[in-house]
């Protein structure tokens, strides 16, 4: 259940949730078939791109025509680049749309690992990435199975890493810090965003929580440990009959705060174009890299 | 005009080397036959010549000093590599209409005229066409694009007798027609005559044997006479070649058929096939143009090869080419004041000279 859905919707949370929750296995699919799409393209346009034409010796006729291989090789490259960019960047968007009502009842966040790669920038950027990677392998490789086999590990590793790993490490950067609601209500139970509907919200709607903690009365930090052993005491003195907001007075009156780290949602695209560059950044890189190597070689 | 013309040029691959120090001048408007064995570093030298390969060291150009592979000598030359690679899953007419928007001066309908002749259908897949037509329809691209000179690498190791006839009669007709230069290479040397009326001989990457056809072999001519005598005649007579044939032995010797021959001895003419087969036995034997210098005359590095051209030879080539090149004449003359007599390395069957 989220929060999100206590506030902006008329329905009942429990009916939302589960409407929603039916269909979460078609959103987890469609997420895994987008980071699917840079891999097939990376691995059958990409890399048969000259790989195929060294392996089969066609390149000896296409070096040797009128326009040069230079002009050949870039053609090549830009044209693939621009119909492959026009196309992924549309279908992210499309994808977009589709999950858009999933994020707005709280059942799934734009800023998760799984999505934050597959909207039309990064998912285009993703693409041309295995795109250049794949043809570059190619002509180092100049066998066309071999090469796909390459990219798809290459790419594919790449894809993972940034899924279980660079995601985070990227999105922890320079987090905002807020003093939230005592009893750590106002971030969502998914503990992907933070809501402002509630009071003492950190931050507005379509944050992305990074991490949260407590400060005792001195002000020091407590540890997980210390935490739970307070929340525990909290458990045992209000119980049976009393409410969240005793335990919320009781913590305020005993200096206890709950701190969150975030991304504001302004800094979505930041990161998002952030993510984009980098990858288009080494998909130029390998470009060049390709155009060079085409070039001088012989 | 020289078609082709190469200085010091070698290729290596990794450590073997497939080309060592060829200079050569092919000059423009022939039909030059480059024979050799396998692996004598014939696909080398006209890969360089494409440009498909970069020199490991020394220059090679095309068309009068315009370096190969340049944007310049890529329009001017066209290129019909081994196996002609075109690509197989396209129908014809998009292989053709490939080729003309990968050259500027592609003449479609000559295209289309040529392969109608050919009666080859344009909607078949370039795969599905027997090995023939798909040389034919190489050749029809690369004369498509108006080349001065067309290059074709084993055009005929494909073909069955007839295709072979056939692409070979095409290629001299577009030749008469255009006037354009042609190079191929071939490890076929029967018939060459038929075809080339130049000749460049490769074997084991070293330039042994360039000229005109007609020149080569009024330069030569065989002796036939006793075995026993055979050994002096051709130290006597910087022979090519000794081949014994029981009681009598043959003499390939580099003078012309009308010499008088030494008593007991008969003097033919020599055919292009046993010519360039007594050279390729003979490997250390070399029958040569004048040095080549670089196209700025400087030859003071005169190359191995060259020097190692018995005088005789380099005589008679230089006759010939002094009516054609007066330029060619003067960077001789340079040649022979610089090239020192020690850089020469006679093979034993030859000897210093002929007086």
């Amino acid at each position: 259940m989220a929060s999100g859905c206590l506030t902006s919707f008329h329905v009942p949370c429990g009916e939302l949730e589960s409407a929603f929750g039916a269909r979460g296995y078609v959103l987890n699919a469609l997420v895994v078939a987008m980071h699917v799409v840079p891999l097939l393209i990376g691995t059958f346009i990409g890399a048969p791109l000259l790989a195929r034409e060294l392996e089969s010796g066609t390149f000896r006729f296409a070096w040797t025509q009128g326009t040069g291989r230079t002009r050949w090789v870039v053609t090549k490259l830009v044209l693939l680049a621009t119909v492959v960019g026009a196309l992924t960047c549309a279908l992210g968007l499309v994808f977009g749309w589709y999950v858009h009502p999933f994020d707005a009842v709280g059942y799934s966040s734009r800023w998760l690992p799984g999505r934050f790669d597959v909207t039309g920038l990064t998912l285009a950027a993703w693409t041309l990435f295995a795109l250049a990677l794949g043809a570059f392998l190619g002509l180092l490789i100049r066998r066309t199975v071999a090469a796909m086999a390459a990219t798809v590990a290459l790419a594919g590793a790449l894809l993972v890493a940034a899924y279980w790993r660079l995601d985070e490490q990227l999105l922890g950067l320079g987090p905002r810090v807020a003093r939230a609601s005592p009893d750590g209500w106002a971030v969502g139970p998914l503990h992907t965003y933070v809501t402002s509907q509630l009071p003492s919200n950190p931050g507005p709607p379509g944050s992305w929580l990074i991490s949260s903690w407590y400060t005792g009365p001195g002000g020091g930090r407590l540890s997980a440990d210390a935490a739970n052993l307070l929340l525990g005491r909290l458990a045992v003195m209000f119980k049976p009959a009393a409410t969240v907001n005793d335990a919320t007075a009781w913590l305020t009156a005993h200096h206890y705060v709950y701190w969150v780290s975030f991304q504001p949602p302004g800094r979505y695209w930041l990161f998002q174009g952030i993510e984009g560059a980098v990858l288009l950044g080494l998909a130029l890189v390998l470009a060049l890299a390709t155009v060079a190597l085409v070039r001088r070689r012989g | 005009m020289n078609a082709i013309e190469c200085s010091g040029l070698a290729k290596r691959y990794g450590r073997t080397w497939a080309l060592k120090e060829c200079s050569l001048a092919v000059p423009g408007g022939h039909i030059v036959a480059l024979v050799g064995p396998n692996g004598a570093g014939k696909t080398t030298l006209l890969q360089l010549a494409t440009g498909l390969s970069r020199p490991t060291t020394g220059s090679i150009t095309v068309l009068d000093h315009v370096p190969a592979g340049s944007l310049d000598a890529l329009e001017r030359v066209a290129f019909v590599a081994q196996d002609a690679p075109l690509y197989q899953h396209l129908p014809v007419a998009a292989m053709v209409a490939l080729a003309e928007g990968l050259n500027p001066r592609f003449e479609r309908i000559r295209a289309a005229r040529r392969l109608l002749e050919l009666d080859i259908d344009l909607h078949r897949k370039v795969g599905k066409l027997s090995g023939g037509q798909q040389a034919q329809l190489a050749l029809t691209l690369a004369l498509a694009r108006r080349p001065e000179l067309l290059i074709l690498d084993e055009p005929l190791a494909r073909l069955d007798p007839l295709a072979r006839h056939d692409f070979m009669a095409a290629l001299m007709v577009a030749t008469v027609e255009d006037g354009l230069s042609v190079m191929f290479s071939s490890h076929v040397v029967a018939e060459l005559e038929r075809v080339a009326d130049y000749v460049v001989v490769l074997a084991s990457g070293r330039l042994q044997v360039a000229g005109d056809i007609a020149d080569l072999l009024g330069g030569h001519s065989m002796l036939t006479g006793p075995a026993g005598e055979a050994e002096e005649l051709a130290a006597r007579l910087a022979a090519v070649q000794v081949r014994p044939a029981g009681r009598q032995a043959r003499v390939l010797v580099r003078r012309p058929a009308a010499t008088p021959p030494p008593a007991g001895w008969e003097s033919d003419e020599v055919s292009l096939e046993e010519l360039i087969l007594a050279y390729l036995r003979a490997p250390s034997a070399s029958a040569l143009p004048g040095p080549v210098g670089p196209s700025e005359g400087r030859a003071a590095d005169g190359p191995r090869d060259l020097a190692a051209a018995p005088d005789g030879a380099r005589r008679g080539a230089r006759r010939r080419r002094g009516a054609r090149d007066r330029a060619g004449r003067e960077r001789d003359r340079d040649a022979r004041r610089v090239l020192p007599d020690r850089g020469l390395r006679l093979p034993d069957v030859v000897p210093r000279a002929v007086r």
